[in-house]
């Protein structure tokens, strides 16, 4: 079994052993320890991990040893701790039934969100969520705005193209009743219409384009800060 | 051995093997065991239970890349151990006792 292997397994089957989280935690880097030390030593990190038994073995004697389940006559809260008190010998000093405290700054190998970054954040939310909070809605109108232009360049071209379209068939109508200038006017101004609609056209793909650029943009730079 | 016996003496050897230097449970085990076996297991709850009650203190000691756990023996550790050496003088002397030959009648 391999190292991570081993250690997972302990967790999860000490999780529901009612390991508060702090001691579950040193009990992980106690065994981590262990094996890392014997593979210094060249033990291979199967037999650095068979050598400490199985998990249920190691939880079992944890247990034990904290007087879970014996009658040994324990404080109950010191076993609720998972920190073993001290039934042997009678002068020997009571024992605090608190978290143990002793050890100076922790240092973890293992990487955890620290509980003082979380007050801090927690504590000076109303700035930063404020600022948060307007920048979105900033980003948002952007957005808003950008698609706004780029769907009024659409309607334009749809709307000139149709009238230019529309002029050709008016032009020979207007041929029929009214005469040859009103004809060439009419077609010329459809034509014109056609080729406005065609160049708004252009445009409108042009925009479209810059606009689904920002978007992934936006996107993209959403995914990198949350991720 | 006595497993009672054993468990008080645990506690006992562990302490002696931070007496004059500070020490990380690996090494700890080694210079134990060929006095009384102790597994890695049985090393956790007597280090924990000798933290709770203030005989060692512990610090991380950054190791290739790693942290390693070093205990420091405190005073009431070390009172801990003279007591036990007191007591043992006097299991010693009845030792004696039990063990003479009774030779002068």
């Amino acid at each position: 079994m391999t190292k991570q292997d081993f250690l997972t397994a302990v967790r999860a089957h000490a999780e529901g052993c009612g390991f508060i989280p702090h001691e579950l935690e040193k009990l992980l880097e106690y065994y981590s320890e262990m094996i890392d030390e014997a593979m210094e030593e060249g033990v291979s990190e199967e037999d650095a991990v068979a050598v400490l038994g199985t998990w249920s073995e190691i939880i079992g004697q944890i247990n034990t040893a904290c007087g879970i389940g014996a009658e040994t006559g324990t404080d109950s809260t010191a076993s609720a701790n998972h920190i073993p008190d001290s039934t042997t010998k009678t002068e020997q000093t009571e024992l605090p039934t608190a978290e143990v405290t002793s050890e100076p700054a922790p240092v973890r190998g293992y990487i955890r969100f620290p509980v003082w970054a979380v007050v801090l954040l927690i504590l000076t939310s109303p700035v930063w969520a404020s600022l948060a909070l307007a920048a979105f809605i900033v980003l948002l109108s952007l957005i808003i705005v950008a698609g706004a232009v780029v769907i009024t360049v659409l309607a334009l071209t749809v709307g000139i193209a149709v009238a230019g379209v529309a002029c050709i068939p008016a032009a020979f109508v207007l041929l029929y009743t009214t005469g040859g200038a009103a004809f060439s006017f009419t077609i010329g101004g459809g034509l014109l219409c056609i080729g406005i609609a065609l160049l708004c056209g252009l445009m409108f793909r042009g925009l479209a384009w810059l606009f689904s650029g920002m978007m992934h943009f936006i996107f993209g730079g959403l995914r990198a800060i949350f991720y | 051995m006595d497993n009672q016996m054993k468990r008080g003496l645990l506690d006992i050897c562990v302490l002696a093997a931070i007496k004059n230097k500070d020490s990380y449970g690996y090494n700890i085990i080694k210079e134990i065991t060929p006095y009384v076996s102790i597994s890695e297991s049985t090393l956790y709850p007597i280090l924990r239970r000798l933290e709770a009650a203030n005989c060692l203190t512990v610090y991380s000691v950054e190791h290739n890349g790693r942290l390693r756990k070093y205990y420091h023996l405190t005073d009431m550790g070390r009172a801990r151990l003279a007591a036990f050496t007191e007591e043992w003088k006097e299991i010693m002397a009845i030792y004696q006792f039990v063990t003479k030959e009774t030779t002068e009648q």
